[in-house]
């Protein structure tokens, strides 16, 4: 396929030199990142007294997460990101290894009935890691294969095989939300690489077979399912947390209860420090919190498209819109678990849950964003 | 060019047209996906949000109610009948001694100081709880006792107890509370809404495990006291009346004595006194027909048939309608026939002939009331039971108050009519009559009996006066008068017991026959008397009342006219009325100087007055710490002085006695019967009659101790 001689005239038109990164992402990342740290701080200081006896067990966490996804974000940002692309194999390969050993009892540390977490001196979730290693391998593999994309065997197939073995061996630990964030991350990013949309109307329609199989086949999904759309019928099992959480948020009302005066963190809501911190920001903050929070995420969604929008290369707009959309896709169903407009899944909240692991994830990604930021054409 | 494109290095790769677009197309579903988002955000913390909130509130709020303090009982004069006070409960935490595995040395060493059995205790002490009750309201010593073993895991928790500093002194009136303050029986129940106060709440929001979160909003309402009650009873009347029913109990072993001492012009209850009593402070809760024969009071929930005393209202009805003047003149022949029934006089030798009036109330003349009844005829003979109270409540402040028996006026033959006039045939309640009573002599007009002066609140100050109206005039000043000097005549000329030298005293003694399901009981009476005093300007009237005494003569006269008189001339002397001496009576006219007995022993004091000519009355043993009236004080002699002691009298135990039979006796009747030995019954099964006992009757036993026995169903 002729490249399209409008972009060839854009291309001709953008600057070659090298530039500042874009400074108001990072000053949204770490925005978020400090909001976060003192959310951890809030939401978990009972909690972690009561659990551990120690109030900072989880703020002294992200803190270190924090200083990792610093030194992570920093490093991306100073490697160009077409090395990542020759990186592309080891990283994916090194996911596909994490995610078998995290399956290794033993190795693999079971909790509530799942195997998600490798401790490694920290805590990491490889599902986390193997989100960033399917964005490195699908930009490179989209922008490759560019030529074959109409065509479903040679252009979407590649890409579906190598989601299918990650997403199949996250569905073993089980962690059925990650293969959800998976899959709509490989869709979004066949999507944008410009593959036809019958294609993926078909794999559409394919993935929500495949889900309603998976939750016939697994029937406490369905019972969680259904505890979503009437958390109430059963509010001391399958309802309660949602119950708790919708609590927290009607609680905050709109302006909140103000900083530090969540009453749900007491141990009321579980895991308030963590997937459900959203509902804490809304206790505390109220809608107008809640809604500034979003915004926050929207501005840095914005950012990240405009990075994809305006990468040198057709790699880096999919590595940009890759991160973005991945971030894009845990926000949106991180809130809509939290206010029960979806079954409750366990996403964390992009920067501001605690987890050290994922924080240190998200950050290296917002370095890789700035990195193809610096090389961006000017736009309009 | 495919050939070309695929060897370009991948930097060189242009960024797509379509992905351009496509992006575009993807931040719009996005953006999409965020204002769903936020509309429901606005549906959850703006819609919702009210009814989410007080949801969440009722979740982390704990409302802990805070009891109020009960109101205090006191005399007339002020003094402390019962009050609530703090005291402690013993609790313990079974974690901690389950990590001591101390609960066998706390069961084994608590057993014997709190009274409750060993396994009882060990139960509890392995219970899984935080906190489990061992014992409410136990005592300062076993406090101590407990305190002094320091046992890890047995702890004190605030508790409050009801507390009757008379001990056993208006057992009957003042009634008792439950474990847990509230009313029962008597004036605690009948007053419970004032009493008990209003409780106070706490909010506080907490943790899910109760912890108190650190900024709470806290909502708190302080509790408000009960109000206290100030009775119209006189503890130094009560004293009187107390003694002369605990002299009586002793004297004839009856199945009940009872007293009322009355303000004629107000009908308020100076005194009321029942035995067997109980100490308030130490009811069988355990034994539920034991406490409910010891709580009732005879004197306002029963009926008798009020025999001869009854004659005084006849009089004052026949006055009144004018049917009968105080010269007419009667003759009795030993009876009376009316409609073919032969009514006998009590007197069937010697008939009391002719005789005025006065004389006849003296002789207490069955034909002659019988006369008087039949003269007023049933109609004008009911107005006045009517005007009088019988078959009606008096309106005394106090729970379960009978209503008499009487005939309805349409169902009266002439024979029950004349029945009626001498006091049979018609039902009263003790203090419906000695309420008629004191209407009769107080110039006529109705008196509502009750017990409470006023209500008052923490502070003292009145928040509700009890004082009585004006009541209706039932019979005129005069006809009160002519009574007044019948009554006076009656005690003067021919009730030595009540008589008392010096003073003006009048009334009416009564032998009443008892019924049992319809049934004569022969040899059976009620024996009772009802005067008042001073008789030229009446301020009391007593009634003593005997319930069946065991002695061959149980006239009224014998056996309550002389306890009554002795509360008659205390309490003339109380309220210091001078004496008036007839001809051959001045040496009634001697006073003594009351001696000082304050800080002796309760013995000494006892021999002190005795030597000084004076009786006694001790409220306790121990050493007297205030007595009434003062040293140095002028009274007259053989009057009583009240000492009142720092301790409760010691149980008398241990004195040998013959254990007396009780089978076919009711429980209340076993009781009386028992208490009279200074024996305890302990109720097995049943509520019919007494069919066997353990000890059985006549074997040797000492006071204090249990006689088992079983009753019928």
């Amino acid at each position: 396929m002729p490249a399209d001689p409008k972009a060839v005239q854009r291309m001709a038109q953008a600057k070659e030199k090298r530039h500042a990164p874009d400074t108001f992402l990072l000053i949204l990342t770490l925005c978020l990142v400090g909001f976060g740290i003192l959310m951890v701080y809030d939401a978990s200081y009972y909690s972690a007294m009561v659990k551990f006896g120690d109030r900072m067990y989880f703020f002294n966490k992200q803190i270190f997460g924090a200083a990792m996804g610093i030194v992570g974000m920093i490093g991306c940002s100073l490697v160009d990101y077409h090395f990542l692309e020759k990186m592309r194999m080891p990283a994916m390969l090194l996911s596909i290894a994490l995610l078998v050993l995290v399956l290794i009892p033993g190795i693999g540390q079971e909790s509530y009935g799942a195997r998600r977490w490798l401790n490694v001196g920290i805590s990491i979730q490889p599902s986390e890691i193997s989100k960033f290693a399917m964005v490195i391998y699908l930009s490179s593999l989209l922008t490759r294969r560019r030529d074959q994309l109409q065509y479903f065997t040679k252009g979407v197939l590649p890409a579906l095989f190598w989601m299918g073995i990650v997403a199949g061996l996250i569905c073993l630990q089980p962690n059925l939300s990650s293969v959800v964030c998976i899959a709509l991350l490989t869709f979004a990013m066949l999507f944008v690489s410009g593959c036809r949309v019958r294609h993926l109307v078909y794999l559409a329609l394919c993935g929500v077979v495949a889900l309603a199989v998976l939750i016939i086949l697994e029937p406490y999904r369905m019972k969680r399912m259904m505890a979503f759309l009437n958390p109430w019928e059963n509010p001391t099992n399958e309802g309660y947390q949602l119950i708790q959480s919708l609590y927290a948020l009607g609680n905050g009302g709109l302006g909140g209860m103000g900083l530090g005066y969540s009453r749900q963190k007491f141990q009321y809501l579980p895991f308030s420090e963590s997937d459900f911190i959203f509902s804490i920001v809304g206790e505390e903050f109220g809608f107008i919190g809640a809604v500034l929070l979003l915004a926050v995420y929207g501005l840095f969604i914005w950012r990240g498209v405009r990075i994809a929008y305006a990468a040198r290369d057709q790699y880096g707009t999919l590595m940009a819109m890759g991160i973005t959309i991945t971030i894009a896709i845990q926000v949106i169903i991180n809130v809509a678990v939290v206010t029960g407009s979806m079954p409750p899944t366990g996403l964390p909240l992009p920067f501001i849950s605690a987890g050290g692991s994922s924080l240190a994830i998200f950050m290296s990604g917002v370095g890789v964003l700035l990195n193809i930021s610096r090389s961006m054409r000017t736009v309009d | 060019m495919k050939h070309k494109t695929r060897r370009r290095s991948i930097a060189l790769q242009l960024p797509d047209i379509r992905t351009q677009k496509r992006i575009t197309w993807l931040l719009g579903i996005v953006g999409a996906l965020f204002l769903l988002l936020i509309g429901r955000l606005a549906y959850l913390q703006l819609y919702k949000s009210d009814w989410l909130q007080a949801k969440a509130q009722d979740q982390w709020t704990r409302e802990l109610i805070i009891t109020p303090w009960r109101g205090a009982i006191r005399d007339v004069n002020g003094e402390l009948l019962a009050q609530s006070v703090a005291c402690e409960a013993l609790v313990l935490h079974p974690r901690e001694i389950e990590k001591a595995g101390n609960a066998d040395v706390i069961a084994d060493s608590l057993a014997p100081i709190i009274g409750v059995e060993r396994d009882v205790i060990l139960q509890r002490a392995t219970r899984s709880a935080y906190e489990v009750l061992l014992k409410r309201q136990i005592t300062q010593e076993e406090a101590d006792k407990v305190r002094a073993l320091k046992l890890r895991g047995v702890a004190f928790t605030a508790d409050r107890k009801r507390v009757y500093p008379e001990n056993t002194m208006l057992s009957r009136v003042l009634g008792y509370v439950t474990i847990d303050g509230v009313g029962q029986e008597g004036l605690e129940a009948y007053y419970e809404k004032y009493l008990k106060g209003e409780p106070g709440r706490m909010e506080t929001e907490t943790t899910i495990t109760g912890e108190e979160l650190p900024y709470a909003v806290e909502n708190y309402v302080p509790p408000v006291p009960g109000l206290d009650a100030t009775l119209t009873i006189d503890s130094i009347i009560q004293h009187f009346a107390e003694q002369a029913v605990a002299e009586v109990m002793e004297q004839y072993t009856p199945q009940f004595a009872g007293c009322i001492v009355m303000d004629v012009n107000t009908g308020a209850v100076l005194a009321m006194a029942g035995g067997p009593t109980m100490d308030l402070n130490n009811v069988p809760r355990n034994d539920i027909a034991l406490l409910q024969s010891l709580s009732r009071n005879p004197m306002i929930q029963d009926v008798y048939d009020p025999g001869s005393t009854f004659k005084v209202i006849t009089t004052a009805s026949a006055l009144e309608e004018g049917v009968v003047t105080a010269d007419s003149t009667f003759t009795c022949s030993g009876g009376r026939t009316i409609d073919g029934v032969k009514i006998h006089c009590w007197k069937r030798t010697g008939a009391h002939g002719t005789q005025t009036l006065m004389q006849a109330v003296r002789n207490s003349c069955n034909p002659v009331f019988i006369d008087l009844a039949l003269r007023l005829g049933k109609e004008r003979f009911y107005s006045y039971l009517e005007k009088f109270g019988f078959g009606q409540n008096t309106g005394i402040d106090f729970y379960g108050e009978a209503k008499g028996i009487v005939t309805p006026v349409q169902y009266v033959q002439n024979v029950d009519l004349a029945c009626m006039g001498f006091g049979q045939s018609i039902s009263v309640t003790p203090i419906q009559l000695i309420s008629a009573f004191s209407a009769v002599v107080n110039g006529g007009t109705k008196v509502t009996p009750h017990f409470v002066q006023s209500l008052k609140d923490s502070d003292g100050n009145v928040i509700q006066d009890f004082t009585p109206l004006q009541g209706e005039r039932i019979i005129s000043e005069a006809t009160s008068a002519i009574m007044r000097e019948i009554l006076e005549f009656t005690v003067r000329d021919g009730i030595k017991g009540a008589y008392v030298p010096g003073y003006r005293v009048g009334g009416k003694t009564g032998t009443s026959q008892i019924f049992k399901d319809g049934a004569l009981v022969q040899g059976k009476h009620v024996s009772s008397f009802i005067g008042f005093a001073p008789a030229d300007n009446p301020r009391f009237a007593v009634l003593m009342l005997v319930n069946q005494p065991e002695t061959a003569v149980d006239f009224g006269s014998v056996v309550a006219a002389p306890y009554a008189g002795k509360i008659i001339a205390n309490v003339l002397n109380y309220y210091k009325v001078p004496k008036d001496a007839l001809a051959g009576e001045e040496d009634v006219l001697k006073t003594v100087k009351v001696p000082n007995v304050v800080g002796m022993s309760a013995e000494q004091a006892d021999e002190e007055l005795a030597k000084a000519g004076l009786n006694a009355i001790l409220t306790g043993d121990g050493t007297v710490v205030s007595q009434f009236p003062a040293a140095e004080e002028e009274i007259y002699t053989g009057m009583t002085v009240t000492a009142v002691t720092d301790q409760p009298f010691a149980e008398d135990e241990g004195q040998p006695v013959e254990v007396p039979d009780v089978t076919g006796l009711s429980i209340p009747e076993a009781l009386s019967r028992l208490s009279a030995y200074g024996l305890n019954l302990k109720i097995q099964g049943g509520s019919g009659v007494a069919v066997s006992q353990n000890p059985a009757a006549g074997t040797q036993s000492a006071t204090g101790q249990d006689v088992i026995v079983t009753f019928s169903e």
